[in-house]
């Protein structure tokens, strides 16, 4: 007698909304963003701004209805084994598709600190280059001064930055500490735990906003202060942006374990998260490194 | 020089940590012990590079923002 094959299901879910207003939301907020920067520039007003934050709005709606909806169907036991897998290589693709990102600007500072600047003084075969070039160029980092004349003053490791590294240090042990807290079942280290970490997270934002003013009105580092301020904002600002997403996903972690999500054996959101949390902290202490001390 | 190869390695342990976890948390295996052991070993190894950093800035084995070569 033949043994019948047991499946497992597959929960597929109704059609969706939130894919055309995601599209709709992105559509606004590039051509916002692009309006609003010519605008700017030429010192004209314009519905650029307007329509910027509209599609933020949108954006903002998107995520909490799509949010909601997959709880509800996550907390419905809808999914199936097979749609975690999914999940997880999702993750692994947004993680890979992060770790490029970030090679790709520290390869940058790399390249144009131990290469570029090198032969544009000289360095290796390329003493005509100089001479041609920039005679009076020289190599040296932070770059304060290009061959352009822009001036402009280095950013310290002191103060601010050392303030925001012990932050985001302190924060990845109360996240990791909200974690274990997770798999032990103890729910009130865990919201105490995660709520630190956000408001930790919340305080390294405005300190870095601080940080940015400081660079602009008081040290004339800009982004137009050469590859220097090129780097420097490049590389710190797509980091602040990483932590803007990581205490928002924090956030609406947290409001799930207040609503009594999560168990110790099935909580790959809550790992998803923390994950993510932990490698903003570790691309930061490489900036602290990278672009602060050394 | 030494200090630097230091703490480069440390950075190199923190990111294999980092991503020993993450390799834990795709594969989900319930056989594998936890991600969380890795990334506490993450969260310290961090901890331990910023000290020595600090110390190494203090003492002068580090020069900050030197020549780039």
């Amino acid at each position: 007698m033949a043994q019948q094959q047991v499946y497992e299901k597959y929960y597929v879910p109704d059609q969706s909304p939130w894919p055309i207003v995601g599209a709709i939301a992105l559509f606004l907020i590039a051509f916002g963003a692009g309006n609003f920067v010519v605008e700017q520039t030429k010192g004209e007003s314009g519905y650029g701004g307007w329509t910027l934050l509209a599609g933020i709005a949108t954006l903002l709606v998107m995520l909490v209805g799509w949010f909601r909806n997959q709880i509800h169907e996550s907390m419905a036991g809808k999914y199936s084994a097979q749609l975690g897998r999914s999940y997880r290589q999702g993750m692994a693709w947004f993680i890979f598709s992060e770790v490029m990102f970030f090679a790709a600007f520290f390869g940058a500072l790399f390249y144009a600190r131990m290469i570029a600047m090198p032969w544009l003084d000289g360095a290796g075969n390329n003493a005509m280059t100089a001479e041609v070039l920039w005679p009076n160029f020289e190599a040296v980092w932070p770059l304060t001064k290009t061959p352009g004349g822009v001036e402009t003053t280095a950013m310290g490791w002191m103060g601010l930055p050392l303030y925001n590294t012990i932050i985001l240090l302190i924060s990845s042990v109360t996240c990791h500490f909200a974690h274990v807290a997770l798999e032990k079942q103890q729910r009130g280290k865990l919201i105490a735990f995660l709520g630190v970490t956000i408001l930790l997270g919340c305080f390294f934002l405005t300190l870095q906003v601080e940080e940015y003013v400081h660079a602009y009105r008081e040290m004339n580092l800009t982004l137009q202060s050469g590859v220097y301020g090129n780097t420097f904002f490049l590389l710190t600002g797509f980091h602040g942006m990483h932590v803007t997403l990581g205490t928002i996903i924090l956030i609406v972690l947290f409001f799930r374990v207040l609503k009594g999500h999560f168990t110790p054996d099935n909580h790959f959101a809550f790992q998803a998260g923390s994950w993510y949390w932990h490698f903003v902290d570790v691309v930061w202490v490489m900036l602290f490194f990278f672009v602060y001390i050394l | 020089m030494l200090v630097k190869l230091l703490v480069g390695g440390l950075l190199l342990f923190m990111l294999y940590n980092l991503f020993r976890a993450m390799i834990i948390m795709l594969k989900n295996d319930p056989n594998q012990p936890p991600m969380s052991k890795f990334i506490g070993r993450r969260v310290m190894t961090s901890a331990i590079i910023v000290i020595l950093l600090l110390l190494a800035v203090a003492t002068g084995l580090i020069t900050p923002n030197p020549r780039p070569y």
